[in-house]
């Protein structure tokens, strides 16, 4: 294993990459510790590969690069099977371009947060609500991997299993379990080049903007008593993070709040008139949606949690009396 | 015969007793038949769909009562589509109906905290219908981003696209 590292710093050196005196992921005490610094790293390496996802019988491979670019990540997913989807995220803003639906969907994050961040990148938050330890090492993209198994401590979320790269802190898979071990979904690079350059046009995305329909999202941060709305009941180990007002169907106007668990993150969406189609449960993938008729609202709530959870959030929901 | 057929549902037309012995002999689709009971006790209590579905395929899958794994229930329960197009070819009837079970806004099903002793049957599906496809392309743009699974998890909005292909 020391060889093999040995040739991989050598690799990286003369790609460009500094190498780091040993292999700073390899051997933590402390397991959330390690989370954090690989949250960091996934926002600082210049990376390039291709990976297989994998949720339920769907199976899509994807080519994907990262760079750095002044302090701001620059993003690009590119799929390479079935009809062709990207993604593009240069800092707070995300695009998903859908070609075969002629359509561009563009979201910016709002660059300001009225109140600070609740959970720091996967810091106290995780520990608490996982319980964090080693796995068996195990060998992904021909890379020997460390392993993190984050195990829920409650049937609110889903556990993990993580396998990083122990010289750079990139995870170079990680898997959703469900309450029975099962794999809900899981993400595996099979190739991966870590360090730059990177190729010319590899965060460039393909498709001529012009020829699609751009549904632009902004969303304004908003107070939590300027929402006109409660949320009674709070799943063990959420906390919320985000409060927007966004444009919702026909020009109204809509709520998006997020909770999250250091790890998980749970949406809740709340708009003017009824429910579209069926309410209740719906599921794709690890993806649990519930939806919620309220009086002359509708809310949707939908995270990669367990459906007992966006259940619990979406029946309290209440209005905030005036 | 295969039990790839049976998931596709290709033997609909094939006698039930047939299915159901070949059912007995894939323990993977055992487990999944312990859901059966979660469905057949709500549906008694839920009584708000057909009871002549509710009855007909109750009574098909009570005659054999050994492919009935009696496990531990699960928090969830998610039918896959192969399992309800084998449902419809042991009972011979169409029981998409089913799928409603997860269906907590219908007026006629009586709603409650207290009806299921498991969480509701989620709808499930390959992919969101495309007004809560565009939801869960917001859900992932503005959750946390500084989690340990990193960008990768953006897959996830454009993954389950409307088309489903």
């Amino acid at each position: 294993m020391r060889r093999g590292l040995l040739l991989l710093g050598r690799a990286l050196a003369l790609s460009g990459f500094a190498v780091l005196p040993a292999p700073t992921f390899a051997a933590p005490d402390d397991g959330a510790a390690l989370l954090r610094r690989v949250a960091a790293a996934a926002g600082q390496i210049t990376y390039s590969g291709v990976f297989v996802y994998r949720s339920g019988s769907r199976e899509e491979t994807s080519r994907i690069s990262h760079a750095n670019e002044a302090g701001r990540s620059r993003e690009r997913i590119e799929v390479l099977d079935g009809s062709p989807r990207e993604v593009l995220r240069v800092g707070s803003q995300v695009k998903c371009y859908l070609p075969d639906d002629k359509l561009l969907i563009v979201e910016n994050q709002s660059r300001r947060r009225s109140f600070p961040a609740v959970l720091p990148a996967g810091g106290a938050g995780v520990a608490e609500n996982y319980q964090v330890r080693r796995g068996p090492g195990g060998r992904v993209a021909g890379i020997e991997g460390s392993v993190l198994v984050l195990e829920p401590r409650d049937e609110y979320r889903y556990g993990h299993e993580l396998w990083i790269d122990p010289v750079s802190g990139l995870v170079l898979k990680s898997s959703l379990l469900g309450d029975k071990g099962e794999i809900l979904e899981s993400f595996s690079f099979t190739q991966v080049t870590i360090g730059g350059p990177l190729e010319r046009d590899a965060l460039t995305p393909r498709f001529d903007e012009s020829r699609l329909t751009v549904r632009k999202i902004e969303a304004n941060d908003l107070r939590a008593e300027d929402s006109g709305w409660i949320f009674r009941s709070v799943v063990p180990g959420f906390r919320r993070t985000n409060m927007m007002r966004r444009p919702a169907a026909g020009g109204a106007e809509g709520l998006h709040a997020v909770f999250s668990d250091g790890l998980a993150a749970i949406s809740v969406f709340i708009e003017p008139g009824a429910i579209q189609g069926a309410g209740g449960h719906v599921r794709a993938g690890p993806v649990n949606v519930y939806r919620r008729q309220l009086e002359g609202f509708h809310a949707v709530v939908m995270g990669e949690v367990p459906s007992v959870s966006v259940k619990l959030i979406g029946d309290g929901i209440e209005r905030r009396a005036r | 015969m295969r039990v790839s057929a049976l998931m596709d549902g290709e033997l609909a037309g094939a006698e039930p007793q047939e299915t159901l012995r070949a059912l007995r002999a894939d323990s993977s689709l055992r487990r999944e038949w312990g859901d059966f009971h979660v469905i057949g006790d709500a549906l008694r209590r839920e009584g708000g769909l057909g009871v002549d579905i509710t009855s007909r395929v109750m009574a098909a899958i009570e005659t054999e009562p050994a492919i009935l794994v009696p496990g531990p229930r699960r928090r969830s329960v998610g039918l896959s589509r192969s399992l309800l197009a084998l449902a419809a070819s042991v009972a011979g009837v169409a029981v998409v109906g089913w799928i409603a079970l997860g269906d907590a806004a219908r007026n006629d099903v009586p709603r409650g905290g207290g009806t299921l002793a498991v969480a509701p049957a989620p709808t499930v599906s390959a992919s969101l219908p495309p007004r809560l496809q565009e939801y869960l392309v917001a859900h992932q743009a503005h959750a946390p981003s500084n989690t340990p699974v990193g960008a990768t998890r953006y897959i996830r909005a454009v993954s389950a696209e409307r088309s489903g292909r």
